[in-house]
């Protein structure tokens, strides 16, 4: 009975609401993804800025590699923040939307 | 140019160490300056340093540029050689390295020379520190665009 009282253009674009959202259920796993990548790319190098920074304790290396090192693991720290921020923005300006 | 900024920061890294090595030669041609016995043998020959630029080929876009002579160059230690001029013949017949003229063979090295190599080598490292510098700046500024508008 529900069904037919059902407009078909109505089920139309519910179709088309399903479509999209698994549409931008897909594209969201790609991004979790991708941020998931870049924050273990951040690890690496604040790994690697730990190993240069022993090694030079111990006398190993030069100190501009521990400066590079270091430098770079800011960098693509301070880049993963932000995009953090960047989203938990995003996140915080949909909750305050008036329902 | 399709390099990255972390490539960026390797490029520095490797000029820096190019510099680091030249310095660490020049210190070593200094200390040597007076040196007439080696493991060879002779005096000691001074030492040079040749540096040879280096492509970066990490990813295709890199390769392409560098195939296509247009990426930006790295630059590496070729090889460390010794200086063929003949060492300085001193005449002090009571140096036990003397020859039968009397004549010493001290290392070919002019310490004035030296101490100018250093402080070209000295300036050329500070000029790569300005550029890592520069880029460091661009790139975090880069990364602070978006909180001028919040």
């Amino acid at each position: 009975m529900n069904r037919i009282e059902k407009n078909p253009f109505a089920q139309l674009n519910e179709q088309k609401n399903d479509v999209d959202l698994n549409a931008s259920e897909t594209t969201t796993e790609d991004f979790s993804k991708d941020l998931a990548a870049a924050i273990d790319g951040v690890k690496s190098s604040l790994h690697n800025a730990d190993n240069q920074t022993t090694n030079a304790v111990i006398g190993d290396g030069s100190p501009h590699d521990v400066m590079l090192a270091l430098s770079q693991a800011e960098l693509s720290f301070r880049l993963v923040t932000q995009v953090r921020n960047k989203l938990l923005d995003a996140y915080r300006e949909i909750m305050r939307m008036q329902l | 140019m399709t390099l990255n900024v972390f490539r960026m920061i390797e490029l520095s890294g490797h000029a820096l160490s190019a510099q680091r090595t030249r310095m660490e030669v020049a210190s070593s041609n200094l200390a040597n300056a007076h040196t007439t016995r080696t493991p060879e043998g002779g005096p000691y020959r001074r030492q040079d340093v040749v540096l040879v630029s280096d492509g970066i080929r990490d990813n295709f876009g890199s390769l392409l540029d560098d195939a296509m002579d247009r990426g930006a160059r790295s630059v590496r230690v070729s090889e460390i050689r010794p200086d063929p001029a003949p060492p300085k013949m001193v005449y002090d017949p009571s140096h036990p390295d003397a020859n039968a003229q009397g004549y010493v063979a001290y290392p070919n090295i002019n310490s004035v020379e030296e101490m100018v190599n250093l402080t070209t080598i000295m300036r050329t490292y500070q000029s790569n520190i300005a550029a890592f510098s520069a880029l460091q700046e661009m790139a975090k500024s880069a990364i602070n665009l978006g909180n001028t508008t919040s």
